[in-house]
């Protein structure tokens, strides 16, 4: 009973700062420069909307809360897949020559995720609510955390301008990170007591712990402007300064 | 079953990583002032001298002094940053979070200490912590309309 309480309380709190972050975003203009971040949070405020009226029209034990849980898992990890194209985009933006290569690789991480899970999916569809979905998943979050230490390793070597960037990629890793070693010890362990209680609790906590950090990233970080955009500046100062009698 | 095991390593290895790297962002955060002076000079805290001592001398860490100097300014500072010219009596969220990468950096010192390993880092990270502690503290004490008054003489009336 207890614990219950305290697993409702966590959901609560995190979706309650998911959702003040996205109002946060659209009062301060913030909607149009990182819609990645908008976008994200909308898809998982809906999709846990969807599994809340799940739960309450047909209970936790029941096959359809089950159905409605892991696709709706299903779909938050493509829709962080696409927040982590995003911010590949806006890390290369620099550099055409290098996003031609990224695009290419995540194209290809993307078909191979599809295609993958399109199989095993289909050859597990009897036995689908078994440790097979366990494993899935785990392999799904771990494809993206390599995919955005990939992206931290890039903001870090080209030294990208926008400092969000950064914060924003280290609270995905935290959202891709725990679950990945969750799952994977739930799995491992068989779904015993510690790794049972470890992971419900760590997966709503890992949600909050990335919530605020983009709330710092957003509210706290000061966005510089990129390298270009200071070409631009010096240019413009250059042009001043030469056309000054 | 291999797959599993190499997942559960290599992901709490990054989320360890990405727990520190959030960490030293807020640290690096610059203040427009060195703030924490006052308040190092005010309560008479050490890590300053224990960081001098780390990083200027070239001698073997004096392990259970260094770490019972850190321990008495992470109480003064944590303590401050609590009550000191702050209204809701309550830590930011980014002050429990470092509260934490605090104590985990402490426990790291122990851990260090027990198996002969380096000490130095931990224990530059730590007065690195307690230094963005005195920056926030100084800055809120600061801005808090108490200017006529000194560090110390603000701290003597909490």
């Amino acid at each position: 009973m207890g614990e219950g309480v305290l697993l409702s309380s966590l959901g609560y709190i995190g979706y309650g700062l998911e959702a003040s972050l996205l109002v946060y975003l659209l009062r301060r203009g913030y909607a149009r420069r990182l819609w990645e971040v908008v976008f994200y949070l909308t898809a998982s405020l809906g999709l846990n909307g969807a599994r809340y009226y799940t739960l309450h029209e047909y209970g936790l034990a029941s096959p359809q809360y089950g159905h409605c849980y892991w696709a709706t898992d299903l779909l938050l990890v493509l829709a962080a897949f696409v927040v982590v194209s995003a911010f590949f985009r806006r890390a290369c933006s620099e550099n055409e020559k290098m996003w031609q290569h990224v695009r290419v690789l995540l194209v290809t991480v993307l078909l191979l995720v599809l295609v993958i899970s399109v199989v095993s999916l289909s050859h597990h569809t009897g036995s689908l609510f078994t440790v097979f979905i366990i494993q899935f998943q785990q392999n799904l979050y771990f494809a993206c955390l390599v995919l955005n230490t990939l992206l931290y390793l890039l903001v870090v070597k080209v030294e990208v301008a926008d400092d969000r960037l950064g914060m924003l990629s280290c609270g995905l890793g935290i959202q891709f990170a725990g679950p990945a070693a969750c799952l994977a010890l739930y799995y491992l362990t068989g779904g015993d007591m510690v790794a049972r209680t470890l992971t419900v609790f760590l997966l709503p906590l890992c949600d909050a712990g990335m919530t605020l950090t983009w709330f710092y990233s957003v509210a706290r970080v000061p966005r510089v402007a990129t390298a270009s955009g200071r070409a631009r500046t010096d240019e413009f100062v250059v042009e001043r300064a030469t056309l000054q009698p | 079953m291999y797959l599993a095991a190499l997942i559960l390593v290599l992901s709490t290895a990054m989320f360890f990583f990405y727990f520190q790297t959030i960490c030293q962002r807020i640290l690096a955060k610059e203040f427009d002032h060195d703030y924490f002076l006052a308040i190092v000079n005010a309560n008479r805290l050490e890590f300053p001298s224990v960081r001098k001592a780390v990083e200027e001398f070239d001698t073997p860490v004096d392990y259970a002094r260094f770490s019972m100097m850190l321990k008495c300014d992470y109480l003064a500072l944590t303590y401050l940053l609590k009550n000191a010219a702050n209204q809701a009596h309550r830590y930011t969220p980014q002050d429990r979070l470092l509260i934490l990468y605090f104590q985990a950096n402490y426990l790291w010192l122990h851990i260090g200490h027990f198996l002969k390993l380096d000490e130095k880092s931990p224990i530059l990270r730590l007065t690195s912590v307690l230094q963005y502690f005195g920056n926030v503290v100084g800055r809120r004490v600061n801005s808090s309309g108490f200017k006529d008054l000194s560090a110390s003489d603000y701290l003597l009336t909490l």
